[in-house]
C-alpha cells in the first residue's frame, strides 16, 4: 500500500486547510455577531391600541404635571376608605391612593400602588419587605423568613370583583408593639398587580388589621362614567 | 551521517503531533462523554431553577462555574471543540482518498448539523404572541430581551424606534437620527425597584421626567429570579439636536404602563422601557380558538387557533391556517407553534409561540448528508466485499481444473 508519512507538501497543505476552516470560521461568526444590530435601531409600526374597558390603568390626571399626559384618562377602580381614615389628596406618581391613619398620638400611612405583571411575585417581594423591615431598627428574629411568613402569616381572600388577594402580616414577627412593621396585600388584576400596604408601629397596625382588610375586599371595578 | 533530526523536522513533528491529537477518535469519545454529562446535569438542574437557568447555565455556555470558580466545559466549548475534532480528522486521520469517499460525506454532514447549531444559537429568536380571538396582530413579544422605544404617534398607526437595552453602558450615547435625538445612559440595571417619594413638596418642581412620578431607580439583585420576571431600569439625558434645547431627564421603569412623553423639536415622542416588540413578515387574525378537554373533567387535552394570515407583500392573498399543537405554521424564516392560552376580559386568549430561525433548513441538510454518506459507505463495503469473494473464488475454480 502506498504511504504518506514523510511527504511534507501534503502535510503543510493539510495543516493550511484545517487551520483555515477551525480558525477562519468562527472568526466570521465572532465578527458577524459582533457587528450584529444590537446598537442598531430598528423601525417598525405599531397599531393605535384601543382603549380596554375594565383594564388596569395607572393613569391619573395627575400625572406629575408632565406635559402631553391624557386627561381624559380616569381611574377605572373604587374602594371603600374605612371609618377613621382619611384619603389623601392624590399629587401625582404611581399611587392609586394614600391613606393616612391617626390614633392617639400615632400615625400609619396606607398606599396603594399598582405595577405591571406580578413585579417579581410575591416571594421576592415578601423578602425585600422583610429586609426593609429590619432596616427600620427591628429587631425580627433570624429564623423568620419569607418562606415561614408565607407558610404562617399568609392569608387568602377574594375582593368584590372576584379577584384573589394575599394578605402578609408581619405583625406576629414583630417582637415590640412600638417597632415599624407592615401589613401588605397583592391584588392580581388584568396583567397587573395592585400593592396595598400599610405602614407603621406594630399596635396601631394590629388594630386597624380588620380594617385594611376590608378595605382590600371592597377593591372593584368603578362602573361609574367619568368618575 | 547526521542521525539528529534538524531544528525544522523536529517543529513540523510536534506540530503534526498536536493536529494527529486533535483528530484523534479519543477526543471525540470525550466529548460525546461530556456532552451526556451536561445533558444529564443540565435535565437535574432544570427541575428546581427552570427550563431557561438550565439552559443558559448549560447549554448555551462556554464553562460552567461551579462554587463559582471551578469551570467546567458548557456545551458551546464541548461542541466548538468536537468541531475542530472533525476538521482535523477528516484531514489527518481519514484522509481524502476515494475509497473512504462515504466517510467523508459523512463528517460533512455532521459539520454541517454543528455549523447549524452554532448559527441557530446566535441567530434564531423566541418570541410569543398573545391574541385575543377577532383581533389582529403583525407584531410579536420577547419573553426575556427589552427594547429603549420612542414612539411617534401618527392618525392611525405610530412609528416606533427602538434598541435593545441590554447592552446599555452607562456614559454610552445612542443614536436617533431620523428623530434627530441622542440619549445619552446614566445608569442601566437589568433588575430595579422604583423610588417614587412620598408626597412632594408644594412649589418644587421635579426635573426628572417620568410619567409615574419615579424620581430614582435602585438595582435589584438577579440571582434566584427568573430572567422572564426581571424588571429594568434606565436613566438617560435626552439630547435634542437644535441648539439650545435644554436636555431632558429622564427615568424609565419595565414595570410601569404608562409612557412618558415630551414634546421635543415640535413633535410629540412618547418614550417607554418594554419586552422586545418584533415585527412579523405577516398579519395574523386569530378568527377561532378551541379548547377540547378530557372527559369529565377541566383539563386541556388540546387547543387550536383558526387564524387568517396575510404576507406585508403588497398582493399578497389570505388564507386561512390551524395552528395546533402538533401542527406549527411555517412561514418563510417563522414557526408559529400553539403554545397555551388565556382567558381574561370574558374572552379567549390565544398563546403562540414564534422562533425565527434562518438555519432551520441545515438539520435537513445534514441528515441527507449523513444518510447518503451511510449509503455510499455500505454500497462501496458490499462491492469490496463482492469483488473479494469473486477473486477468492477464482483462484479456487482455476485450481479445480
Amino acid at each position: 500500500m502506498k504511504r504518506k508519512p514523510n511527504n511534507h507538501r501534503y502535510i503543510n497543505n493539510n495543516y493550511m486547510y484545517s487551520i483555515l476552516i477551525t480558525v477562519l470560521l468562527p472568526a466570521l461568526f465572532v465578527v458577524f455577531t459582533a457587528c450584529g444590530g444590537e446598537k442598531e435601531v430598528r423601525k417598525y409600526q405599531e397599531e393605535q391600541p384601543t382603549p380596554k374597558p375594565g383594564k388596569l390603568s395607572m393613569s391619573s390626571p395627575h400625572t406629575g404635571g408632565m406635559p402631553g399626559s391624557n386627561p381624559a384618562m380616569q381611574p377605572h377602580f373604587k374602594w371603600d376608605v374605612p371609618t377613621g381614615w382619611t384619603e389623601e389628596p392624590k399629587t401625582g406618581g404611581m399611587r392609586l391612593a394614600t391613606f393616612s391613619i391617626k390614633t392617639g398620638g400615632k400615625t400609619a400611612e396606607c398606599t396603594m400602588i399598582p405595577l405591571s405583571g406580578d413585579a417579581g411575585g410575591l416571594q421576592a417581594n415578601v423578602e425585600r419587605w422583610l429586609d426593609q423591615v429590619k432596616s427600620t431598627g427591628t429587631a425580627i428574629p433570624d429564623k423568620v423568613n419569607a418562606d415561614t411568613l408565607m407558610k404562617n402569616h399568609l392569608e387568602k381572600f377574594l375582593t368584590k370583583a372576584q379577584f384573589p388577594g394575599e394578605l402578609v402580616d408581619f405583625t406576629p414577627v414583630t417582637p415590640k408593639p412600638t417597632d415599624q412593621t407592615f401589613i401588605v396585600a397583592v391584588i392580581p388584576i388584568e396583567g397587573a398587580s395592585v400593592f396595598v400596604k400599610l405602614m407603621g408601629e406594630k399596635s396601631i397596625l394590629a388594630e386597624n388589621k380588620g380594617k385594611f382588610k376590608a378595605l382590600c375586599e371592597s377593591f372593584a371595578f368603578n362602573t361609574a362614567p367619568g368618575k | 551521517m547526521n542521525n539528529q533530526p534538524t531544528q525544522e523536522t523536529q517543529k513540523k513533528f510536534n506540530i503534526k503531533s498536536i493536529f494527529l491529537a486533535l483528530a484523534s477518535l479519543k477526543l471525540t469519545v470525550v466529548c460525546l462523554l461530556l456532552l451526556v454529562i451536561l445533558t444529564i446535569w443540565g435535565t437535574v438542574y432544570q427541575a428546581d431553577h427552570g427550563l431557561y437557568q438550565a439552559q443558559q447555565k448549560f447549554f448555551s455556555s462556554w464553562f460552567v462555574l461551579q462554587f463559582g470558580v471551578i469551570p467546567f466545559p458548557g456545551t458551546v466549548l464541548v461542541m466548538f471543540v468536537l468541531f475542530i475534532n472533525l476538521v482535523f480528522a477528516l484531514f489527518f486521520r481519514i484522509g481524502f482518498r476515494l475509497a473512504k469517499i462515504g466517510n467523508i460525506v459523512i463528517h460533512l454532514g455532521f459539520l454541517i448539523m454543528l455549523v447549524g447549531g452554532f448559527y441557530t444559537f446566535y441567530y434564531s429568536e423566541e418570541s410569543t404572541i398573545l391574541i385575543k380571538e377577532g383581533t389582529t396582530t403583525t407584531l410579536s413579544e420577547s419573553r426575556t430581551e427589552w427594547e429603549l422605544a420612542l414612539k411617534v404617534t401618527n392618525e392611525t398607526k405610530s412609528d416606533v424606534y427602538a434598541m435593545d437595552s441590554a447592552s446599555f453602558k452607562p456614559g454610552e450615547t445612542l443614536q436617533f437620527k431620523e428623530l434627530n435625538l441622542q440619549l445619552k445612559i446614566q445608569s442601566y440595571f437589568r433588575n430595579c425597584t422604583p423610588l417614587v417619594p412620598n408626597q412632594p413638596v408644594p412649589g418644587t418642581e421635579s426635573t426628572i421626567l417620568n410619567a409615574s412620578g419615579i424620581q430614582k431607580i435602585e438595582e435589584e439583585p438577579t440571582h434566584n429570579i427568573d430572567v422572564e420576571e426581571y424588571l429594568p431600569g434606565v436613566n438617560f439625558q435626552a439630547i435634542p439636536s437644535t441648539a439650545g434645547t435644554a436636555p431632558l431627564q429622564v427615568i424609565l421603569y419595565g414595570g410601569e404602563q404608562q409612557e412618558t412623553i415630551a414634546n421635543i423639536d415640535g413633535k410629540e415622542i412618547s418614550f417607554s422601557l418594554r419586552k422586545k416588540r418584533i415585527p412579523l413578515p405577516l398579519s395574523i387574525q386569530l378568527m377561532d380558538f378551541t379548547v377540547k378537554m378530557y372527559p369529565n373533567s377541566q383539563i386541556p387535552k388540546s387547543y387550536e387557533s383558526k387564524v387568517l394570515i396575510k404576507g406585508e407583500e403588497e398582493g399578497s392573498l389570505e388564507r386561512e391556517v390551524v395552528i395546533s399543537m402538533n401542527k406549527p405554521l411555517r412561514f418563510k424564516d417563522y414557526t408559529f407553534f400553539q403554545s397555551g392560552y388565556d382567558t381574561r376580559d370574558n374572552s379567549e386568549y390565544s398563546i403562540l409561540a414564534v422562533v425565527k430561525n434562518k438555519g432551520r433548513l441545515l438539520p435537513y441538510f445534514s441528515s441527507i448528508t449523513i444518510f447518503l454518506g451511510l449509503m455510499i459507505h455500505f454500497l462501496t463495503m458490499l462491492f469490496k466485499r463482492r469483488k473479494k469473494t469473486g477473486e477468492t473464488a477464482e483462484p479456487q475454480k482455476n485450481e479445480k481444473r
